[in-house]
């Protein structure tokens, strides 16, 4: 008999017998019955897990490949959609006639492209330097001190948080346009800034730092700064990162905001170029998704793992 | 701290044999760092790599861009120039005419060629020109014979109107005659159906008194006239019957006024004389007296005026005697039984001569009074019968209508006499102007031998020159019409210009420059000498017309005499047109070979993904006017500010972006 069994972390899974006579050969048929079910059940949940990870991970793939197609593969294959005639439009994975032409197109003969991709980092790396200066911080404060109306506020936080752009859209309009401050990249950075999310999500992992080593650092003669600056961040480093990433995600796919608050073409990021390209130059379209894409991978697989960490440090108490 | 932070990281520090554990983990660590720096050595690389697609993207896109250089309009006049060449050309020219059909023998002169005064020309041949000469005597010959043999006929015809018109005046005059005897005859008709009117009321008168007196008067032979009272009585009596002749005439205008003619009966030879005074008592004329003086019933009078006689037939005098509508005495009756004598007015019968008339007093007043007697007669056998008044009042109207019918036929016939006179009057007239008549076909041949004449001296003059037609100015033949040979023709065999006479400058336009030349245009003028020397003045434009050829062609005259004919000027002139609100550089505007319509580029900031840009827009355009550098045009989306394109390094499309040079 087999108690139940535990994820230790390693993937394996630990049996822990229990001290029970064995009954002799029919037991050890059932042990490996139960082998073999537990490897099929695993093989099957590796297919269905694959199989899934395939289909969330298809519309990349018709990027891709649709980037490597030139216009007139395209044409041909999505007449039906595109040229408004009858039949259904085909696809290929693999273009018969694969180019990087689009590429070179979009990259040697679109400045348009490239302006909004600077654009593009412009607002994430201000957004994301302001989200550092101002959001930890507060998420420390939030976390460590105790002070009068911090649960109201935090609630007020949760509940900034909560809303959409759409409620709040009118009320920016207003407020951004007093200060005079429409038609800029501040009024997009701004505002996300002082973004809550970010510090809820440190706020968590605040949280899971124990008390004493605060306490212990002061009495050591630490000071608040010393505390937050060698032992907050530190251990919540991937808390950070977790919404750095995450922040860095949300502002590469800004639409909303500077749909709303940038008149002017030329402030616009990346994620407004793309609805730019018309249906016939479909292959330059797919290059930009691509490229676009590209960054946020980039982004991803530099911090995946304080990603992963700070995601679990949010979601796991103290 | 640091320990109790590194506890708190799990990072434990191994000092057994887990030594490689740690170590695993600080190459795990390691490795991690080292995936992360190469993570992040590839988003450098990325975002590096980027940052020189950008670079060359801006490149390419800028050196991709047409450099257009910009102007903007502005409002002016524009200066038209424009130089042609003209030729000096004769202003008049002349002609030298010969008589048609004459053959060419020689031509001295061609065209181009001067000549001075009495130069021979051409020649014609002298024997054919005799030949001709001597035919044309022959015509006027002709002619002659014909025109006397008209002349003849003329003189002849001439005669035979002269008798008709005599003839007609003398059937004028027989008119006349005869409408006074007619006129007469009824007038003493009607005296007599007056009289017989009057003895007639007298008797019943008489026969009315008797009842009371005891005496009947009846109306016997012996007193001839027995109900016509002697003179003296009569005349006493006549008042009344007068009066009752007024009644019934009283109305009358007649204008039976007596005539000399008429006047020479004598009043006692009978009551049916025609007593002038008497008759005008009885028919008084109020309207007409005026018109009877000149009644014409005297033989032989010619010329007299027929209207004045014809006016004692008054339309309303006749309209008055109109009969009585309930008489039924038939008029004809009556004047047939008059003829036939037993009521004899003492009329003469018709068709009585002219030479009955002039003793027709007399005769007339004998036949009154027999008639008279026949009447009275008649009248007593009525008045034996005293018991039928009726009857004698019956009679009494018939003799009244008698006498109305006697009045009537008098004014007939003075109308018809007026009628008959008008007519001869116009015949005679019509055959007095026929005499005067022209003969057009003597008068015709008489021009025609004339018009001979004049041509045979001609050739006559030319013969005597032995042909040779001499010049009668000098002068430059401009254009010449004879052939060695043939025939002249009905038209000028040479023209000619004067040497000294108006020059004129002739110059081919186009049609542009013919749309702004016009009469009184002023052109610069200059010519180059035969020695070298440049003179220049001005010339004048006359008129422009179009040739056949489609070409303008313009006449000017101009002030400097030392120009020759045939050399050739320059002239020019320069036009200022009216102020234009938009002018432009001419080689803005561009064509569009499809339609034609013309139209330019301006240039305009827009805002884009890379920022303000320019780009430029295609903008029809209407020309107005334009010359070799400016073009005047007009367009609702041009202002003062648009910045045309006057200039580009590549060719333009609609929407294309743009580099402004300065």
């Amino acid at each position: 008999m087999y108690d139940n069994s535990f994820y230790n972390g390693s993937s394996e899974w630990q049996l822990t017998e229990i001290s029970r006579p064995l009954s002799g050969r029919f037991e050890m048929d059932e042990i490996k019955l139960r082998k073999i079910w537990h490897r099929g059940t695993k093989l099957l949940q590796l297919t269905a897990v694959l199989v899934l990870g395939l289909l969330i991970c298809l519309p990349v793939l018709l990027l891709f490949f649709g980037s490597l197609a030139d216009s007139i593969e395209w044409t041909e294959r999505m007449r039906p959609l595109l040229g408004n005639t009858e039949g259904y439009i085909s696809w290929k994975w693999i273009p018969d006639y694969p180019t990087l032409e689009n590429f070179r197109e979009l990259l040697f003969l679109t400045p348009e492209f490239l302006a909004l991709f600077w654009n593009s980092m412009k607002l994430s790396a201000c957004i994301l330097a302001g989200q550092l200066l101002v959001g930890v911080p507060s998420a420390w404060c939030f976390a460590v001190y105790d002070f009068k109306g911090k649960n109201i506020l935090f609630s007020v936080y949760v509940i900034l948080m909560l809303l959409p752009f759409q409620v709040t859209m009118l009320a920016r309009y207003l407020v951004l346009n007093g200060m005079g401050l429409l038609d800029t990249h501040a009024a997009v950075i701004l505002p996300a800034v002082f973004s809550t999310f970010p510090v809820f999500l440190v706020y968590r992992g605040f949280r899971g730092i124990p008390r004493e080593l605060y306490e212990v650092a002061r009495i050591d003669g630490a000071g608040e700064w010393m505390i937050f600056r060698r032992i907050g961040l530190p251990l919540a480093e991937g808390s950070v990162m977790a919404a750095f990433v995450l922040g860095f995600f949300e502002v590469w796919n800004l639409m909303e905001e500077p749909l709303a608050f940038l008149k002017d073409m030329s402030l616009w990021p990346l994620s407004l170029y793309l609805p730019e390209i018309g249906a016939d130059r479909a292959g330059r379209a797919c290059a930009a998704s691509v490229l676009t894409l590209a960054v946020s991978l980039q982004i991803f697989g530099v911090f995946r793992d304080s990603l992963e960490q700070g995601i679990v440090s949010s979601a796991l108490k103290g | 701290m640091l320990k109790a932070v590194r506890q708190e990281r799990g990072i434990q520090d191994r000092n057994d044999g887990d030594g490689q554990k740690v170590r695993k983990e600080g190459k795990d660590r390691m490795k991690l760092t080292k995936g992360k720096k190469i993570a992040l050595t590839c988003f450098a690389a990325f975002l590096g790599f980027m940052a020189v697609c950008t670079v060359a993207a801006k490149g390419i896109y800028a050196s991709g861009l047409p450099q257009v250089s910009t102007a903007r309009p502005y409002s002016g006049s524009l200066t038209h120039v424009i130089k042609v060449s003209g030729t000096v050309m004769q202003g008049q020219e002349y002609g030298v005419y010969v008589e048609p059909g004459l053959r060419v023998d020689t031509i001295s002169v061609g065209k181009g060629d001067t000549f001075q005064k009495d130069a021979p020309l051409f020649r014609i041949a002298p024997g054919d020109l005799a030949d001709i000469i001597a035919q044309r005597r022959l015509e006027i010959s002709k002619l002659e014979v014909q025109l006397s043999e008209e002349i003849k006929e003329e003189s002849r015809e001439r005669k035979d109107r002269q008798q008709a018109a005599e003839r007609a005046w003398e059937d004028y005059d027989r008119e006349g005659v005869l409408a006074d005897a007619k006129i007469q005859e009824c007038r003493q008709a009607y005296e007599a159906a007056q009289r017989a009117l009057v003895l007639y009321n007298q008797y019943l008168e008489n026969a009315s008194r008797p009842a009371e007196s005891g005496e009947a008067s009846a109306p016997t032979e012996d007193s001839g006239t027995g109900t016509i009272p002697p003179e003296e009585s009569r005349t006493e009596s006549t008042p009344s019957g007068e009066g009752e002749g007024e009644s019934v005439l009283s109305e009358e205008s007649g204008t039976e006024s007596s005539s000399p003619g008429e006047t020479g009966t004598d009043p006692e030879s009978g009551a049916g004389a025609a007593d002038p005074s008497r008759e005008a008592d009885v028919v008084p004329d109020t309207d007409s007296s005026a018109e009877n003086g000149t009644e014409s019933s005297v033989p032989g009078e010619t010329g007299t005026d027929p209207e004045s006689g014809a006016g004692a037939a008054d339309p309303s005098r006749e309209a008055d005697v109109v009969p009585d509508a309930d008489s039924s005495v038939d008029n004809k009756t009556k004047s047939r039984q008059a003829r036939n004598g037993r009521m004899d007015y003492g009329g003469q019968p018709e068709g009585t001569g002219t030479e009955q008339n002039e003793s027709g007093g007399e005769n007339a007043g004998g036949n009154a009074a027999e008639s008279g007697k026949g009447m009275l007669h008649e009248v007593a056998d009525a008045a034996a019968d005293p018991e039928d008044q009726y009857n004698k009042e019956e009679k009494r109207r018939q003799l009244e209508q008698n006498v109305i019918a006697a009045a009537q036929a008098l004014a007939e016939a003075e109308r018809q006499k007026e009628d008959r006179l008008q007519t001869a009057a116009r015949a005679a007239e019509d055959a007095e102007a026929a005499i005067e008549a022209a003969n057009a076909a003597v008068n015709t041949l008489a021009l025609e031998i004339t018009y001979q004449k004049e041509s045979l001296q001609s050739l006559e003059e030319l013969l005597a020159a032995d042909g040779w037609v001499y010049a009668q100015a000098p002068g430059r033949v401009t254009d010449s019409r004879l052939e060695v040979g043939e025939r002249t023709q009905d038209r000028a065999c040479l023209l000619y210009a004067l040497d000294e006479g108006e020059r004129i400058i002739s110059a081919v336009l186009d049609e542009d420059q013919a749309e702004r030349v016009s009469s009184g245009t002023q052109f610069d003028m200059k010519a180059a000498m035969s020695d070298g020397s440049r003179i220049t003045g001005t010339a004048q434009v006359d008129y422009v017309e179009k040739g056949a050829d489609g070409m303008f062609y313009a006449r000017l005259s101009f002030d400097r005499p030392e120009i020759s004919i045939g050399q050739t000027v320059e002239l020019s002139c320069r036009m200022q047109t009216e102020n234009y609100t938009v002018c432009v550089p001419v080689n803005c505007i561009y064509t569009e070979d499809i339609m034609g319509a013309f139209y330019v580029y301006i240039a305009e900031e827009r805002q884009g993904i890379l920022g303000t840009e320019w780009k430029v827009r295609k903008v029809f355009v209407r020309i107005l006017d334009q010359n070799d550098t400016a073009a005047a045009i007009q367009s609702m989306e041009l202002t003062a500010e648009s910045r045309i394109v006057t200039g580009a390094n590549k060719p333009l499309a609609d929407g294309d972006t743009v580099r402004i040079v300065l």
